[in-house]
């Protein structure tokens, strides 16, 4: 009896160990203490929306989880701000972007929500909307355009509709075909273009003052719509030529060139990210140039609920899905801390990837994901 | 008056006797007499090697340490047992490692009434556990304690010893480089119960 206890145990012992995941050393001794050592920052709520407010070498990062806003500049530690809301006793806060030095968010109280904005964080007044009617939804910047933001607004029956806002107001901002179902979630100027992606269309016009229109996008003559449609997910290429990186529901990447002839082809390199059980559909993207050498440029992409990668290198023209030392499994999350966590967004600040998710800020390094 | 001395006098012999008999029962070991040892202390990581030999810092701060043995001397100097030890130390996020080694140890004690010094060899596995993941490594520990005989059953003493806890990734190509060898030192407060 007790030679098969200690035979158990000694089999439970050694087989019932997780599969590694990164080095247990190797990954203490990288691990960099994270900004939030005070532990202001709560790690158990979805982050609503993540801002960098530009104010010369005093820049802010801002984060909003659990109704309340938090702040912290590139060498201070994040604190919790009480803002002062005009007309809100009890004010919760959903959303916040900013635009230059000018800080914005979506606040409300009850059901009713307001726009406003504020220049140190702290004293907000409300944002002349016009006769804009419903409610604010969300907040989206504008990538590759630091004078405009745009705010979706909740009209109800009549779905969503979109403003521009810039340093000399509010204005309307029209979607076509209308009405719109699906609010924009992200948007993109390449400096002649503005994009803007809601889920499943991709909306482009030449200027915010006029309107932007849904069209279609085609890869090698063939439909997205045949390919899955685009799902929400674009980013800005920046390290060389500026382009839009899309992704599709089929597990492709596909971006828009406008030589040799102005059009969507695939990512080069990586014409799918597919595993042993499907395609990869990733819901947001970022790229991230790590500055080291050999210069590689990171394509980090959100699943339904995890994590996934690829590593693009600027030398070859290629991209692999994972790298060296890092493992994805069998359904292409990465094996990390935050593989498994549901990303929401990626925001850069101070030359680190920071990742929105479901289960608070992540902070990326280059090879380990730590919490904030 | 005579009485008070007479007293002081049997008192003293007593005591003499007493501590002669336990001196006497300390030097003396032989097959079969046994010691469990508790030991409590401090961790202190000294430093991760990569397979390159390079040392870097293991970015942990002291921690603690408990460990548990029992041995038996197979004649007066040498004794055989095992036991297991756990320690604990954090990371800058608060994020704790926790080793757990199961070792096999081997001790030569010398005595010189009524301290002992011992060097002690064991080896064994180690559980490492860190932020969800657990890993079962090789262990190897060398220690050294100086103790004091309090009385026939009791020595209370201390212990300084080495940690050295290989954890490389045979077999997995893309882990493999991220092999370390852990190197950890403890200082510990030891009490050893000798029954015979």
């Amino acid at each position: 009896m007790n030679k098969s206890i200690i035979f158990t145990a000694l089999v439970l012992l050694l087989t019932g160990c997780s599969d590694p995941v990164q080095g247990i050393f190797y990954s203490i001794e990288k691990e960099a203490k994270t900004g939030d050592s005070s532990n202001a920052l709560p790690n158990t709520v979805t982050v609503l929306g993540t801002a960098v407010r530009s104010a010369g070498a005093a820049d802010e990062q801002l984060f909003v989880a659990a109704n309340s806003l938090y702040r912290r500049s590139r060498t201070s530690d994040w604190e919790r701000l009480s803002p002062s809301f005009p007309g809100l006793s009890a004010p919760a806060v959903y959303d916040v972007a900013a635009l230059g030095s000018t800080l914005y968010v979506v606040a409300g109280q009850d059901s009713a929500r307001q726009l406003f904005s504020s220049t140190d964080g702290q004293l907000f007044t409300k944002v002349d909307t016009g006769a804009a009617t419903g409610n604010p939804e969300g907040l989206v910047e504008i990538q590759g355009d630091t004078a405009n933001l745009l705010v979706t607004w909740n009209t109800g029956s009549a779905g969503f509709q979109a403003y521009a806002l810039d340093a000399g107001g509010f204005r309307t901002l029209e979607l076509l075909p209308a009405p719109v179902s699906t609010p924009l979630v992200q948007a993109l100027y390449t400096g002649t273009e503005y994009y803007g992606v809601n889920g499943s269309l991709v909306y482009t016009g030449s200027s915010l003052a006029s309107q932007l229109t849904a069209g279609t996008v085609v890869i090698g003559g063939v439909s997205a719509g045949n390919l899955g449609g685009i799902i929400h997910s674009s980013v800005l290429n920046n390290t060389g030529t500026k382009e839009i990186i899309l992704s599709t529901n089929r597990g492709m990447l596909i971006r828009r060139v406008t030589t040799p002839a102005p059009g969507w082809e695939n990512y080069p390199g990586l014409s799918a990210l597919t595993t042993s059980t499907g395609n990869l559909e990733l819901t947001t993207l970022v790229e991230w140039d790590t500055g080291k050498t050999p210069a590689k440029v990171l394509l980090a992409g959100a699943l339904g609920s995890g994590y996934a990668e690829a590593w693009y290198d600027t030398a070859s023209s290629t991209a692999s899905l994972g790298k060296t030392g890092i493992t994805v499994d069998s359904v292409g999350f990465v094996n990390s801390a935050l593989g498994k966590k549901t990303v929401t967004g990626f925001r850069l600040f101070n030359g680190s990837l920071y990742a929105e998710s479901a289960a608070g800020l992540w902070k990326y390094d280059g090879s380990v994901w730590n919490w904030e | 008056m005579k009485p008070f001395l007479l007293a002081l006098i049997s008192l003293f012999a007593a005591v003499g006797l007493n501590a002669q008999s336990a001196e006497a029962v300390y030097e003396s070991k032989s097959l079969g007499d046994k010691v469990f040892s508790i030991d409590l202390g401090i961790d202190a990581p000294l430093f991760f090697q990569d397979l390159d030999g390079k040392m870097v810092s293991t970015n942990l701060g002291v921690g603690g340490i408990l460990g548990l043995s029992m041995e038996g001397y197979l004649n007066n100097n040498y004794r055989l047992g095992g036991g297991f030890k756990l320690n604990f130390s954090s990371n800058p996020n608060g994020k704790f490692l926790f080793n757990l080694p199961f070792f096999f140890r081997n001790t030569y004690e010398y005595r010189f009434y009524p301290f002992s010094l011992r060097a002690s060899m064991d080896a064994g596995v180690v559980l490492v556990s860190y932020n969800d993941q657990i890993k079962v490594d090789p262990f190897l520990s060398p220690s050294l304690g100086l103790s004091y005989n309090v009385n026939a059953q009791w020595t209370a003493g201390l212990n300084l010893g080495y940690w050295w806890i290989p954890q490389l990734y045979l077999g997995n190509d893309k882990l493999w480089p991220q092999s370390r060898f852990g190197n950890f030192s403890e200082i510990t407060l030891g009490f050893t119960y000798h029954w015979y």
